[in-house]
């Protein structure tokens, strides 16, 4: 940052993001290219993928596996390159994302955009070569959904963003499978929409409590748009179908009852967070009187949630 | 964009060469990832033609 801050004050044309990221090209640590790739949701990506690699029948070699989790996870990183490429000016007006490489000036938008495009194709590529024609497509389709259908097309149009563009985190486990297998049957579809229908809770769970941040920057996230109550009634709505959705791998006889118990408890548990959120207690206008604890605590519990069910899934799947 | 030429008139020697270190690291950072791609490549080539 040393650097950053001497050429800052030698050439002060900082007026926008660009402009700033231009002169602060130099600056960049490798770090700042790692933070590009959102490593936080490479995680869950990651681990959903790897699941879906598990639980499909057949086998396959381990260079093959590997190949395709890196895949999975160099073309998640790519979308979330592109994302922040993106949403640059938006990001620069959030206190949560003000930080980031491509507003703070550290790393130059083309040179983002650039990193994400070429990372994208290296992971379609190696993909198709590594596994088969049906992974590649699913894979690059995932790209294309997160970039161009949410960031671009829903994320600042419609408070209802993240449940169209939760499909983009829905696919790995679908790219897990069908890298092994060459097709999609019943459980990855559900294990989509299993994925599909926990990104509404989660998401608004973390924007009842940053809903400051997303109004300043104009994004029509549901609590700017339709209030916290609203949000409330929401999260309760789709944790009910999640859980109801999260049971369906057991009863319709595609998951075992290790699944299909812990799916049980799991759920039991998201349902009792919401209800809290729901009944958090708030003013006439809905706002949270506890600083939204219930919701902080619910958006945790929700990516536990995740990682014990499909930890569950896989393990039924390894013993039974 | 700020030219490389641009930059280095305004800049002291000091903070020209630690962009040239930069630069330098990202250009062996770019190395090691095409390395590791061939590498990649190579493994994948090996499993396949092993399987047929």
């Amino acid at each position: 940052m040393e650097t950053l801050k001497t050429v800052g004050a030698v050439l002060p044309d900082r007026s926008t993001p660009d402009a700033a990221a231009a002169i602060a090209v130099p600056s960049s640590s490798p770090r700042d290219w790692f933070i590009l790739l959102k490593p936080r949701v490479l995680t869950l990506v990651v681990f959903t993928g790897v699941v879906g690699l598990i639980v499909a029948p057949g086998s396959i070699h381990p260079v093959i596996a590997l190949a395709a989790v890196l895949s999975i996870t160099v073309a998640a990183g790519a979308a979330g390159v592109m994302n922040m490429w993106y949403d640059r000016d938006i990001d620069a007006l959030m206190r949560r994302t003000a930080n980031r490489p491509i507003p703070a000036g550290r790393i130059a938008p083309d040179e983002a955009l650039g990193f994400g495009i070429t990372l994208a194709g290296a992971s379609v590529i190696v993909m198709g070569l590594a596994t088969n024609l049906a992974a590649a497509a699913l894979l690059a389709l995932s790209i294309v959904f997160y970039v161009f259908v949410y960031t671009m097309w829903l994320k600042r149009r419609t408070p209802q963003n993240i449940v169209i563009g939760g499909a983009a985190g829905a696919f790995p486990p679908v790219i897990g499978w069908a890298a092994v297998t060459g097709n999609v049957t019943l459980l990855p579809a559900l294990m989509f929409l299993i994925i599909f229908l926990w990104t509404p809770p989660h998401f608004w769970s973390l924007s009842l409590f940053a809903s400051a941040d997303y109004a300043r920057a104009g994004v029509p996230m549901l609590p700017v748009v339709r209030g916290a109550r609203e949000t409330r009634r929401q999260i309760v709505l789709y944790t009910v179908l999640l859980a109801a959705a999260s049971l369906s791998p057991w009863v319709l006889g595609v998951a075992g009852p290790i699944y299909g118990l812990s799916a049980a408890v799991l759920g039991g548990a998201f349902l009792w967070q919401s209800w809290r959120v729901w009944r958090d207690r708030q003013d006439a206008a809905g706002v949270s009187l506890t600083k939204d604890a219930p919701a902080k605590l619910a958006f945790k519990y929700s990516l536990y949630y995740l990682f014990a069910l499909f930890t569950a899934l896989a393990v039924d799947r390894l013993v039974g | 964009m700020v030219r490389d030429s641009e930059l280095r008139t305004h800049l002291s020697r000091g903070e020209s060469d630690a962009i040239a270190r930069k630069r330098r690291g990202r250009n062996i950072a770019l190395a090691v990832a095409l390395l590791a791609f061939v590498v990649l490549f190579y493994a994948i080539a090996v499993v396949k033609l092993a399987a047929h």
